[in-house]
């Protein structure tokens, strides 16, 4: 009589399928760090607000429309910016900084500029369309 | 005599992890659908000192190079983005709006964007940028 064996259920070879799903784990946990957005707030102020500030505290920069920074009539770099405003917030704690853009101006140089206002900790800081249509921003 | 037993080896059951993969797969491609981006040309700004801004709820207006206005991807006028923004402020009034506008696109049309956000009183304005 031939003995038959009994059969032994065995499991596949599978143990590279969870390294796939590490893998897997590991790629969507990268992916979901893509959609983040970086970058700066600010408070816009209502349509029209007025707000009073002393002209000593008051500090004017103007962004022309190939992004020359100008302070005072006097090109300046964003160093040299950032200088004059260290200098004057020591005195002026109050201090008030408005960028003036041109119209044209490409929208990196004010981005540069917002970021040295949001360094320096410029609690009033607010930019302006110097010419062309009306209703600029803050 | 005692009759010692062949111990069986372990082994373990590992052939649920095709389905896990299967399943983690699925979630993938469903989650790529849903984060799809349209294709709009846009060259961030830089910026080294940036925070991340993105909030529970967010809207994205996007300003290209030559002042075309996208809405989360779509184009839309300034007319439609007004209407998207009091209907997205409605609902969830902590919507945050963040601007993603291209490094050289002319101050003039996002001063036009932020008309409008000034308008409807929406305060908090996230201006996107890339680490520089």
């Amino acid at each position: 009589m031939k003995l038959t064996r009994r059969k032994r259920h065995t499991y596949g070879d599978s143990a590279a399928l969870s390294d796939l799903a590490f893998l897997l784990i590991i790629y969507f946990i990268v992916i979901a760090g893509f959609n983040i957005n970086k970058g700066f707030l600010m408070n816009l102020p209502a349509k029209d607000s007025t707000r009073f500030v002393l002209k000593d505290d008051l500090l004017r920069f103007e962004l022309d429309s190939s992004g020359s920074l100008f302070h005072q009539g006097g090109l300046v770099d964003i160093a040299l910016a950032e200088a004059e405003i260290r200098t004057l917030a020591a005195s002026h704690p109050n201090l008030a900084i408005v960028l003036g853009v041109a119209p044209e101006a490409p929208w990196q140089k004010v981005v540069a500029f917002v970021e040295l206002a949001q360094k320096m900790n410029v609690d009033s800081f607010s930019f302006t369309m110097t010419a062309g249509q009306a209703g600029g921003a803050p | 005599m005692k009759i010692q037993r062949r111990r069986k080896d372990f082994i373990v059951p590992m052939n649920a992890m095709s389905d896990v993969a299967f399943l983690l797969l699925i979630f993938i491609m469903l989650v790529a659908l849903i984060n799809y981006r349209r294709e709009v040309k846009i060259d961030y700004p830089e910026a080294s000192e940036a925070k991340r801004t993105s909030a529970e709820k967010n809207l994205e207006i996007w300003i290209d190079e030559t002042g075309g206005t996208y809405l989360d991807g779509l184009p839309a006028s300034l007319g439609s983005i007004e209407l998207a923004l009091t209907e997205a402020y409605r609902a969830a009034p902590e919507t945050r709006v963040h601007i993603i506008a291209d490094r050289d696109t002319p101050f003039r049309y996002i001063n036009d964007v932020l008309a409008i956000l000034q308008l409807l009183e929406h305060r908090v304005v996230s201006f996107v940028v890339k680490d520089a």
